[in-house]
């Protein structure tokens, strides 16, 4: 592996720790992690043009909940200020946010593409 | 007995379920509280052990536990949280609402595994517990020395073919028998006899009844037969048997003066146009049973109050 330990967007051993050290499950799981972007980041703009809040909150939290569960330390701490954003209503924060997703996101992407298949 | 996976993040999802890969158990995974619910009512489903997500759209885990331990259930589901990290006052409430452990995400797959382990653990007890619970009611139904069903049952049935009889509008009969002097068969031949007496007696009438009768010990030396569906005539047709077939028995009874173990047997019927208490009815057998043994014993009497439909002089039968 050519990364640094400061290029890597994830701890590896301790998201293989979680994956039973499985490389092709966890390299399953990261696509699953990173396609799910998209999708999410898009329901979090349209709550934002809405002002719903909870949405944000919501939304958030889940995607925090599935970095962290992969050891995507960085994504998940972009992914718990949003979720602060959505529950203090300041949402006004968030969209500078949602482009650290994005390319945090594809980092993770790339990540996962050099586990072996 | 299956585990329910309730998570609607599907990267959480898909480590619950390889987590649980090696659990023997068929794990179902659902993606909101409220498919959760409708699966945990479904008795087919047989969910036992429940891994909820905290956040979840629908139902959250919260209000899924409360609904379980509210649900009164026949049997036991053993719920496990999930929630983030640091979150104290989440677990506290999860706790409180009824979930029996949690596991905080993220969770490392060995802890979890090892945790619903021992909900199924919580479970299989529970199942055991509630399987020798039922076999110790049966039991309790039961006369220990005869193997029929003893007085506790008959006034459980009893009471429920009361309510039958009056819904349906179907009378039932009752019969009371007992042994003839059978103090004086124990006297003579010792108690061990007497309680072989009681078995053989207990069987045979249990062989000369109808398939739908029912036939108890009620104590002692008396026994009771509850006959459905069953009027006056019907009644003292199958009292008239039991009494025959006890006789040809020609079980020895040196003490007494036909020389073989009798009953006297008193019949009654309950209509549903005249509702009595059970232990009215009761009361009634017996009192055709005293009739019986006074007019001399082995034979059978039937009603002798007003609650029959028309005032008669005792029938005795022999």
């Amino acid at each position: 592996m050519t990364e640094t330990m400061t290029d890597c967007p994830l701890d590896l051993a301790e998201a293989l720790a979680r994956t039973g050290g499985d490389q092709d499950f966890l390299r399953e799981l990261l696509e699953m992690l990173v396609d799910d972007v998209p999708g999410r980041i898009t329901s979090i703009r349209q709550a934002v043009a809405q002002q719903d809040a909870d949405t944000v909150r919501a939304e958030a939290h889940t995607l925090k909940g599935a970095a962290a569960n992969l050891a995507a330390a960085r994504l998940a701490e972009l992914a718990l200020a949003v979720e602060q954003c959505g529950r203090s209503g300041e949402l006004d924060g968030v969209e500078p946010l949602l482009a650290g997703i994005e390319r945090e996101s594809e980092r993770v992407g790339s990540f996962a593409r050099t586990l072996s298949p | 007995m299956r585990i329910l996976i309730a998570e609607d993040e599907r990267v959480s999802r898909a480590l619950l379920r390889r987590a649980l890969e090696r659990i023997q158990h068929e794990v179902v995974a659902v993606t909101d509280g409220l498919e959760a619910w409708n699966h945990i009512v479904d008795e087919s489903a047989d969910i036992r052990v429940v891994i909820a997500d905290w956040m979840m759209p629908g139902l959250d885990g919260l209000e899924l536990t409360r609904r379980i331990r509210n649900a009164g259930f026949q049997h036991y589901v053993y719920v496990i949280m999930l929630t983030s990290r640091g979150q104290q006052q989440d677990i506290n409430e999860g706790l409180s609402a009824g979930a029996d452990d949690y596991v905080i995400k993220p969770f490392d797959p060995h802890e979890l595994f090892f945790r619903v382990r021992n909900g199924l653990r919580i479970v299989d007890l529970e199942e055991q517990l509630a399987a020798r619970n039922r076999e110790l009611e049966q039991i309790a139904m039961l006369d220990g020395l005869t193997g029929i069903p003893n007085r506790r049952a008959f006034d459980q049935d009893l009471g429920r073919r009361i309510l039958e009889s009056q819904r349906y509008r179907r009378p039932f009969a009752l019969l009371m028998l007992d042994i003839d002097c059978f103090k004086a068969y124990n006297d003579t031949l010792g108690h061990a006899a007497g309680d072989s007496a009681l078995r053989r007696i207990a069987h045979v009438l249990k062989r000369a009844l109808r398939g739908t009768d029912d036939v108890y010990r009620y104590g002692g030396e008396e026994f009771a037969c509850i006959l459905p569906e069953t009027d006056e005539d019907g009644a003292m047709l199958v009292a008239e048997r039991l009494r025959e077939a006890v006789e040809r028995e020609k079980l020895a009874h040196p003490g007494y003066r036909h020389g073989i173990v009798t009953v006297s047997v008193g019949v009654t019927v309950h209509r549903p146009q005249h509702p009595d208490s059970p232990s009215w009815i009761v009361e009634n057998a017996d009192r055709a049973l005293y009739c019986a043994k006074k007019s001399g014993r082995n034979r059978v009497s039937g009603p002798t109050t007003a609650t029959t439909t028309h005032q008669q002089a005792p029938t005795t039968s022999r």
